[in-house]
């Protein structure tokens, strides 16, 4: 696979109001890659995804998705969110949450029944083909992320961007989600933000780690004793039981 | 009430009261499932200004609001994006700053005073053919928006950061959405007034949408149940000889009430 850079963060820096929440973050990942990008609550990684989704504008620097502004080039990603920001009273089937992938672009459409056996086989790649027919509400958490992680999935994004997966995830889902995430590896290209890296670091190849900036960025290879030390770049995670130590410097592309 | 309908302004009424439920069906679950009812609370108010406007140049009151508040529409549709932050207090100071601005321009022109009262409360007994046909106009219009737009509706009203990143044109849809559900309130205006249409509209949709399946089921309910709440009010109001809209909205808000409490009987 030829290594591409598919995503370039240069001298990005973002803040409400008075409160700076990214500064000076440059990062980039390159075709294949599957990254995790770790630090506390707060700590910018939300906002930073925002800003590579062309949702929230930065204050200084450039995310370039493809070679492309966000805006033009988010349309090759696929999206995650925390499930956490639906609404739990809106009334919509699962097979439809999933078809709304296809409105790409559009102003108005109608579905049809190829964007309907799309949409049935990736909630059959996500294990969830047999939700197809219930409500979104009544799902549990993590039938709920298997829904969106199909809709995310359709029409095979170039980058899959997931924020926080394993929240509201228990162990054994938790597993399947990777299991699935490990599947698509060589197609598409991951970028998995959280403030767990227990779950992360086996899967991954990339590691980075956002505290307002970017403190530590590099391959994997320098795991997993690294893998410790990036936590300590002045990120606090708290009950872990990790020994945390400084990095002496800070490595970039 | 089988005498009653012989009457030609009960039959008035009651056909009113259909094109009425099918436009607040709709409209309504817009509202409901976006929760921006206090948008359509603020355009109503505003509304009113377009009223006394219409009152004060000496054109047609109902006509001047349609156009005031499709305006208004637009430019929610346009800035909706743009007003970051305290949103509600600037729609909250449209929906005050519209009443103010009626009620000066009425009470500016002579002898029409007397008007304010119909136009706030309405007047459902009294609605006369062009009325019945400005509301099936709407509910047609209505209908023939959701049809097209239905499917970016739902992605827009359900997860509208997934919309943006989607590329949907947001700023257009928004424009359509602000748009229909403007003019929508407006010609309602005529059946229940400035301050209760916001009732007549989400009050129907909110209580069957934790019933509902779907959107396009959440209309169909809504639709149905307004209609059921406009025929017995009606009813109602004729019996106790009392306004209909009013007794209305308070036959809505009971069954609103009831649904809500049934809901998290069954949870």
């Amino acid at each position: 696979m030829s290594k591409d850079t598919i995503l370039k963060v240069d001298t990005l820096s973002f803040s409400y109001g008075p409160r700076p929440v990214l500064h000076d973050v440059n990062f980039s990942m390159l075709s294949g890659d599957y990254m995790a990008i770790i630090g506390p609550n707060g700590g910018g990684k939300s906002t930073l995804i925002s800003i590579i989704l062309g949702l929230e504008q930065p204050d200084s620097g450039t995310a370039l998705v493809f070679g492309l502004p966000p805006e033009k080039g988010r349309i090759n990603i696929g999206y995650l969110p925390q499930y956490a920001s639906h609404d739990f009273a809106y009334p919509i089937t699962v097979l439809e949450v999933v078809m709304m992938a296809r409105l790409k672009g559009r102003l108005f459409k109608w579905f049809n029944d190829d964007d309907k056996m799309a949409a049935m086989a990736m909630l059959k790649k996500t294990n969830a083909d047999q939700l197809s027919e219930r409500t979104f509400r009544e799902l549990s958490g993590g039938e709920r992320q298997r829904v969106l992680l199909a809709r995310a999935l359709m029409d095979d994004p170039k980058l899959l961007i997931l924020d926080e997966p394993s929240n509201n995830l228990d162990s054994h889902n938790e597993y399947c989600l990777y299991e699935i995430l490990e599947t698509l590896k060589g197609k598409t290209s991951i970028m998995m933000v959280s403030h767990d890296i227990s779950a992360v670091s086996r899967y991954v190849n990339k590691i980075a780690c956002l505290n307002k900036t970017m403190h530590y960025h590099g391959d994997k290879e320098l795991m997993p004793k690294d893998i410790e030390a990036a936590y300590c770049c002045h990120v606090d995670l708290i009950g872990h039981g990790h020994t945390h130590r400084h990095l002496e410097g800070h490595e970039h592309d | 009430m089988i005498d009653y309908l012989s009457m030609p302004f009960v039959q008035m009424a009651v056909v009113a009261s259909l094109f009425a439920s099918i436009l607040c069906g709709i409209v309504g679950t817009l509202i409901v499932v976006r929760r921006v009812a206090l948008i359509a609370g603020s355009i109503s108010h505003a509304a009113f200004g377009g009223i006394g406007l219409g009152f004060w140049l000496g054109l047609p009151p109902f006509t001047v609001a349609l156009f005031f508040s499709g305006l208004l529409g637009i430019a929610m549709g346009v800035f909706k994006d743009k007003l970051l932050n305290r949103e509600d207090t600037a729609l909250s100071a449209l929906w005050a700053a519209g009443m103010a601005l009626g009620i000066l321009l009425i009470f500016q022109t002579e002898g029409y005073a007397a008007d304010l009262i119909g136009y706030l409360f309405g007047s459902l007994l009294l609605v006369e053919f062009n009325d019945v046909a400005l509301l099936a106009g709407m509910a047609g219009v209505a209908t023939i928006t959701i049809c097209v737009f239905y499917r970016t509706f739902q992605a827009l009203t359900f997860d509208d950061p997934f919309s943006r990143i989607s590329n949907i044109p947001i700023t257009a849809l928004n424009i359509v959405f602000y748009t229909l559900v403007s003019l929508s309130v407006v010609v309602l205006i005529k059946v229940v007034g400035v301050i209760l249409v916001l009732a007549l509209i989400t009050l129907p949709a909110a209580s069957v949408e934790r019933y509902s399946r779907t959107l396009r089921g959440m209309m169909v309910g809504a639709s149905a149940l307004a209609f059921l709440e406009c025929l017995a009010g009606l009813a109602l109001a004729i019996g106790i000889n009392r306004p209909a809209g009013p007794v209305i909205i308070l036959l809505s808000f009971s069954l609103y009430v009831i649904s809500q409490m049934a809901m998290s009987l069954k949870r």
